[in-house]
C-alpha cells in the first residue's frame, strides 16, 4: 500500500515526467504527495577560483545567487502545485540544499515515505545545475521503493496513468 | 563539544613540517651528504636547503603550537579562532604540497625532461613548463577531484585567496618608476582595446546566437575583463538567473584552464620574451589567478614575466567597474521603463573596486621611498644598483682597454653614449643610473660579442642584491605557490561540467579570438624587454 510519496523535482524534462508519474500514483492510491526541490550544494563552490573581491563582496554574490535559486525553486514547485490541484491531488512542498541523492534519502526517512519518485537524466539542454544523482547508491540506501520515471522519445504518449507508470518502473523495491 | 574540533590533525601536520626541517638541518651539518641532503644534491636543490629549513622550522613551530591550542581549547567561537586557528591544518597541508612540488617534483621532472630529450627532440619539462607552479595547480586539481577536500582542510584552502592578494601586494615593491610608467602605458592601450573589443564582440555574438540578455551580460564581463571575478561582479547588475551563472562560470573556468596549459608552451615554441609573454598572458588569459600562474609557469626563476603580467592584470581589473557600468546601462535599455535609471555610477565604482590594488600601489610607493633597501641602493630598470666608488666594482683592465679603443674608432655617434663610455674608462666603473642605460645602449654601436659582454659586465658589477628585497621575493614566491595550489583545489570537474549551451559556443569563439589576436599583437608589435 502506497500512502506517502516523495517526488524529487527541479523543473527539468526528466523531473516533469517524475511529477506526472507521482501525480498519477498519488491519485490512484489516494496517497499523500510531497514534492522536494534540492538546490545542489555545488552552487556553493561555483566561484571558488574567484579571489579578487573581498569576502563581503563574494557573500553579496552568494546572497544574490541564493535568492535567484530559491526563486527558481519556488517557480518550479508552484507550477507543480497548480498541476496537482488540477488533478485534484493535494501536495506539500519543501526546498533543501545539499547533495540531491543524500537529501532525497534523508527527506524520505524523515517523512517515512513509501515511495520515492525521481526523474531520468535527459539529454539536451538543461535549465538546471548539471549533476546526476547516483541512482545505484540511492537504490541501495533507500528506505523504501524507488521509481525512476522514463522520458519517452518524442511523439510517444507521455501522459501516464498509474498503471502505465508502474509498467515503466525502473526502480528496485527495497526493505 | 564537537569531535571534529578535537582533531589532532593540525598538530600532526605541524610536527611533520618541524620534523622535516630538523632532520634536514641535522643531515646538513654532516660532512658527507646523507639522507635528505643526498637527495637534494641529486635533485640539484642543495642551494635551497637553507630556505627549506627556515620555512619548515617557523611554519612547523607555529602550526604545532596552534595544533596544541586546538586540542586544549577545541571550541572555536571568536573571529580570531575562525581566521587563524581553524585554517591552520589546511595551511600546513598546502605547505607540505608546496614543498613536495617545489623541491621534489619539479627537479624530478627537470631530470626526466633532460633524459627524454634525445628521444623526444625537445626538453618536455621546459617546453610544457612542468615547474612547481604548474605541478602545484595540477596536484590541487587532482586532489579536489579525487579525494576531495576534507572538512579540516576547507578553511585553510580558502586562505589561498588571501595568499594571492599578499603575493600581488608584495610584488608592488619590486617595480621601479621607469618600469611602472612604461608597462602602465603599454597595458592601458592593450587592455583598453581588448577589454572593450571583447565585451562588445560578445554583446554582438550573443545577439547573433539569440541568447538571453542576462547570459550575454555575464559573458561579456567575464570574457572581456577578468573571468569568473568579472562574472561575479556583473551577475546581479544584469539580473542573471541561476542557469546563466552556472553556464557562464563553468565556461569561463574551462576556457581559462585550457589557456593556462596552452599559453606557456606556445610562447616557448615561438620564442616570446618575458615582456611579450607577460603582455599576452595579462591580456588573453581569462581568469586573473591564471594570469599569475601562466607567468610563473613560463618563467619560474625570475619575476620579470610576473611583473609584466600582473601590471596588465591589474590594469584590466581597474576596468571592471567601468565595464559593469556600461553593462548596467546596456541591460537597463532592454528592460521595462521602471528599471531604468537605477544605476548609481559612484556606488558601482566603489563597490566593484578591488581594494587590494590599493595595497599594491601603497607597497610600490613605500618601495619608491627606498625603505626596503639599504642606504645608497636604488632600483633602476629591473635591477638594484649601488653607485658608491668601490674597487670591487671596477671593470677589468683588458675590458677597459677594449672600450677605450672602441671609443677611438669613432663608431659611437651619440654624444651622450660617448661621454658615458669616456667616464666609465676614467672612473673604471659606472657611477650613476643614467650611465648604466647609456653604457648598455652602447651595445647598439657594435657587433663585437666581447665588447657587448664588457658593457653588460660593467652594468652587472654595480648591480646589488638588497637582503630585504631578496627575502620579500622569496616569501612572495611562497605566497603565489601556496595561493595557486589552493586555487587549483577550487577547480572542480563539477564546475567545469556546467559549461554548455550557448554560453559554451560564445565563450569558445570569443575566448579563442581574444587569445589569438592578442598573441599576434604581442608577438609581432611588442619589441624589446623591460
Amino acid at each position: 500500500m502506497i500512502r506517502t510519496i516523495l517526488v524529487a523535482t527541479h523543473g527539468s524534462k526528466g523531473a516533469v515526467e517524475a511529477e506526472r508519474c507521482a501525480l498519477d500514483l498519488a491519485a490512484t492510491h489516494d496517497a499523500e504527495l510531497h514534492a522536494l526541490y534540492v538546490i545542489h550544494k555545488g552552487w556553493g563552490s561555483l566561484v571558488g577560483i574567484e579571489w579578487l573581491h573581498s569576502s563581503e563582496k563574494r557573500m553579496d554574490f552568494y546572497r544574490y545567487a541564493e535568492a535567484e535559486l530559491y526563486k527558481m525553486a519556488d517557480a518550479a514547485l508552484g507550477k507543480f502545485v497548480q498541476r496537482a490541484a488540477a488533478c485534484g491531488v493535494k501536495v506539500t512542498t519543501s526546498v533543501r540544499v545539499g547533495d540531491p541523492g543524500e537529501v532525497i534519502l534523508s527527506e524520505a526517512r524523515e517523512r517515512g515515505s513509501d515511495l520515492i519518485v525521481i526523474g531520468d537524466a535527459c539529454k539536451g539542454r538543461s535549465e538546471e545545475y548539471k549533476a546526476k544523482i547516483n541512482v545505484g547508491k540511492l537504490l541501495r540506501s533507500a528506505p523504501c521503493s524507488v521509481l525512476q520515471a522514463k522520458v519517452l522519445a518524442r511523439g510517444k504518449d507521455t501522459a501516464l496513468t498509474g498503471e502505465a507508470c508502474a509498467s515503466r518502473l525502473q526502480g528496485i523495491a527495497q526493505g | 563539544m564537537n569531535e571534529e574540533r578535537k582533531s589532532p590533525v593540525t598538530l600532526i601536520i605541524g610536527l611533520i613540517l618541524l620534523a622535516y626541517a630538523l632532520i634536514l638541518r641535522s643531515q646538513n651539518e654532516s660532512l658527507t651528504p646523507t639522507g635528505l641532503v643526498a637527495v637534494a644534491e641529486y635533485l640539484k636543490t642543495g642551494k635551497t636547503i637553507g630556505t627549506q629549513i627556515s620555512v619548515g622550522l617557523w611554519s612547523g613551530i607555529i602550526i604545532s603550537l596552534v595544533g596544541i591550542w586546538n586540542l586544549a581549547v577545541p571550541a572555536m567561537t571568536s573571529k580570531f579562532d575562525k581566521l587563524v586557528r581553524a585554517p591552520m591544518a589546511g595551511i600546513g597541508m598546502i605547505m607540505i604540497l608546496a614543498y613536495v612540488t617545489r623541491y621534489y617534483m619539479e627537479p624530478i621532472f627537470k631530470i626526466w625532461g633532460k633524459q627524454a630529450q634525445p628521444m623526444l627532440g625537445f626538453d618536455m619539462a621546459s617546453v610544457f613548463g612542468l615547474n612547481y607552479i604548474l605541478l602545484g595547480i595540477l596536484l590541487g586539481i587532482v586532489w579536489v577531484n579525487t579525494i576531495g577536500i576534507p572538512g579540516w582542510m576547507q578553511a585553510g584552502v580558502k586562505t589561498a585567496r588571501l595568499a594571492m592578494k599578499v603575493g600581488v601586494i608584495t610584488l608592488g615593491a619590486m617595480y621601479s618608476i621607469t618600469e611602472l610608467k612604461y608597462l602602465g602605458g603599454l597595458s592601458i592601450v592593450m587592455v583598453a582595446t581588448f577589454v572593450m573589443g571583447t565585451s562588445l564582440f560578445v554583446l554582438w555574438l550573443g545577439k547573433l546566437a539569440q541568447a538571453e540578455r542576462p547570459l550575454i551580460g555575464v559573458l561579456s564581463a567575464g570574457l572581456g575583463v577578468c573571468g569568473v571575478s568579472a562574472a561575479v561582479a556583473a551577475a546581479p547588475v544584469v539580473k542573471a538567473r541561476g542557469v546563466d551563472m552556472a553556464y557562464s562560470i563553468g565556461m569561463l573556468l574551462l576556457v581559462g584552464v585550457v589557456g593556462l596549459f596552452v599559453f606557456p608552451p606556445v610562447a616557448k615554441m615561438v620564442g616570446m620574451n618575458e615582456l611579450q609573454f607577460g603582455a599576452w598572458a595579462g591580456t588573453g588569459i581569462l581568469n586573473s589567478a591564471q594570469v599569475a600562474a601562466a607567468a610563473l609557469i613560463f618563467d619560474p626563476n625570475t619575476i620579470e614575466t610576473l611583473k609584466v603580467a600582473e601590471i596588465f592584470n591589474i590594469t584590466r581589473i581597474l576596468f571592471l567597474p567601468f565595464i559593469v557600468i556600461v553593462l548596467a546601462v546596456w541591460f537597463a535599455k532592454g528592460e521595462e521603463e521602471a528599471e531604468k535609471g537605477k544605476v548609481s555610477i559612484g556606488k558601482v565604482l566603489i563597490d566593484k573596486f578591488p581594494l587590494f590594488v590599493l595595497g599594491f600601489l601603497i607597497m610600490f610607493a613605500f618601495s619608491s621611498t627606498g625603505i626596503f633597501t639599504p642606504k645608497g641602493m636604488e632600483l633602476h630598470g629591473k635591477h638594484f644598483y649601488k653607485f658608491k666608488i668601490d674597487e670591487k666594482k671596477e671593470v677589468r683592465t683588458r675590458d677597459l682597454k677594449k672600450i677605450s679603443a672602441f671609443l677611438e674608432t669613432g663608431a659611437v655617434t651619440d654624444p651622450k653614449v660617448k661621454a658615458a663610455l669616456g667616464k666609465l674608462v676614467a672612473d673604471r666603473q659606472i657611477t650613476s643610473a643614467e650611465q648604466t642605460d647609456l653604457v648598455l645602449k652602447a651595445q647598439d654601436f657594435t657587433k663585437e660579442k666581447d665588447l657587448k659582454a664588457a658593457f653588460k659586465e660593467a652594468d652587472k658589477l654595480v648591480q646589488a642584491k638588497p637582503a630585504t628585497m631578496e627575502m620579500m621575493r622569496e616569501y612572495m614566491m611562497w605566497f603565489f605557490a601556496f595561493g595557486l595550489i589552493g586555487l587549483g583545489m577550487q577547480i572542480t570537474w563539477q564546475t567545469l561540467r556546467q559549461a554548455g549551451g550557448k554560453a559554451a559556443m560564445i565563450g569558445v569563439v570569443a575566448g579563442i579570438t581574444k587569445a589569438t589576436l592578442s598573441f599576434f599583437v604581442c608577438w609581432l608589435l611588442i619589441k624589446g624587454s623591460i
